[in-house]
């Protein structure tokens, strides 16, 4: 009776540490917008992430404070090859269902242990994680997701 | 069931959701008001007519890039509403054709203007957002919710303060003008309101579908009611439910905010048609 008590326990106490790492190892996300509708995560961007300025136009330089906040968001995933045969990848949430070129470009940087072999198909969605960053250009600065990770 | 709920539960979490349900339920309550008078008036179209001076408007601010482009736009708009509604009677090209003429004439120039001279990199996506009103209603700034607050407030109070004038005027000008009434004066303030709720729709629906929040709660509720109280009173609900479920199920679905809530409307007035062919002959 003892021995079964005391096994009792010890698979109870297992479990309960089990349960704990579960917990410890979820990742938290800064914005978490998985399961979110398009129309949802394009707001959520365009209202606390990039702004938009008097123009009516994207404005990246708004929220200053988004850079390095982690994100997990369904997006539409593309790709282009440049003219010097890299493949640039990239990201996009868009308004009114993809239908208007409204869409919110992120440059992605894939974290360096991950492989996105199979490349998803061009304008497929997919559920995105990584890191809001800026980069600059000539033109400007765009927003990317640096340490990017597809997760489905 | 309760997927849909937890997701609504976290989206009205976000402050533009609750934003963007204020201003619309607003807009819907004030284009159904007027949506009655324009309907018995002849005038459905002047929402769509209207919509586009507002686009065009819109354009001349954009290429002016002023900061804030509501005073151009509501002052051309309520010009062009007098133009319309006050002149119209007795000038020489009359209602409809003069309501065609200045709609796609503004279309024309306000696209013109945007793709000559715009700094935008988007023209097509700043049209298409000007027309469809694609997901303006959720971007609303607090300024903005506040500006639609106080016109919508004007808008309810001018129609309650004169609700007996706007009856009059609106079934009988002739007899009105006989019995010493300004009409004239009360078609002036109908083209002012009516040319605050088109400027005030556009960040819902978008200019080219204006015309249904104009016109669908008035001809549904006319399907069910026949006094004109009843009938402002049902159009009102009717358009502020059709607006309330439009907006949810645009953000639960991920669809066009504007044509989901145009599309709530058709489906409501099927419903009412519906309701209106089993109750006939017993309408109050």
């Amino acid at each position: 009776m003892r021995k079964a008590f005391c096994l009792i326990l010890i698979l109870s106490l297992l479990l309960a540490f089990t349960a704990c790492n579960q917990n410890e190892t979820e990742t938290t996300y800064d914005y978490d917008l998985a399961g979110f509708s398009s129309t949802m995560v394009y707001s959520v961007v365009v209202n606390n992430v990039c702004g938009i300025n008097a123009q009516n136009a994207i404005d990246f330089s708004k929220y200053p404070d988004n850079v390095g906040k982690t994100v997990r968001f369904p997006v539409f995933f593309t790709y282009t090859v440049k003219a010097d045969g890299k493949t640039e990848y990239l990201c996009y949430v868009s308004d009114c269902n993809n239908q208007c070129p409204s869409n919110i470009t992120f440059l992605l940087e894939f974290e360096k242990d991950f492989s996105i072999e199979p490349v998803p198909a061009d304008r497929s969605t997919v559920t995105m994680t990584g890191t809001f960053d800026l980069y600059e250009t000539e033109a400007g600065s765009y927003l990317m997701i640096s340490h990017a990770r597809i997760v489905r | 069931m309760n997927e849909i709920i937890d997701k609504l539960t976290t989206y009205l979490q976000y402050y533009f959701v609750r934003y963007a349900l204020i201003v619309g339920v607003l807009v819907a309550l004030c284009s159904s008001l007027l949506g009655v008078t324009l309907v018995l008036k002849r005038f459905s179209f002047i929402g769509d007519g209207l919509s586009h001076v507002a686009f065009g408007a819109m354009a001349i601010a954009a290429v002016l890039r002023l900061t804030n482009d509501m005073p151009l736009v509501l002052i051309l708009t309520t010009l062009c509403a007098i133009l319309l509604l006050r002149k119209g009677q007795n000038a020489k090209i009359k209602g409809d054709a003069a309501i065609a003429m200045i709609s796609v004439g503004a279309l024309a120039v306000g696209y013109l203007l945007m793709n000559l001279f715009s700094k935008s990199s988007n023209v097509t996506g700043d049209v298409c957002t000007t027309l469809f009103g694609s997901m303006s209603i959720l971007t609303l700034t607090k300024s903005e919710v506040w500006l639609s607050i106080a016109l919508s407030a004007a808008v309810l109070i001018v129609f309650i303060l004169f609700y007996n004038k706007i009856f009059s005027v609106t079934f009988d000008e002739n007899f009105s003008t006989a019995t010493g009434m300004k009409t004239g004066l009360y078609n002036l303030l109908i083209a002012v309101v009516i040319a605050v709720i088109i400027v005030l729709a556009m960040n819902l629906v978008g200019s080219l579908l204006i015309s249904a929040l104009v016109v669908f709660p008035a001809l549904s509720a006319m399907r069910v009611f026949r006094s004109f109280r009843s009938v402002t009173i049902c159009s009102a609900v009717f358009s502020v439910t059709c607006a309330f479920l439009g907006i949810l199920i645009s953000i639960v679905a991920g669809t066009p905010v504007g044509s989901t809530i145009v599309a709530t409307d058709i489906v409501g007035f099927g419903l009412f048609t519906l309701i209106g062919f089993v109750t006939k002959g017993k309408r109050v």
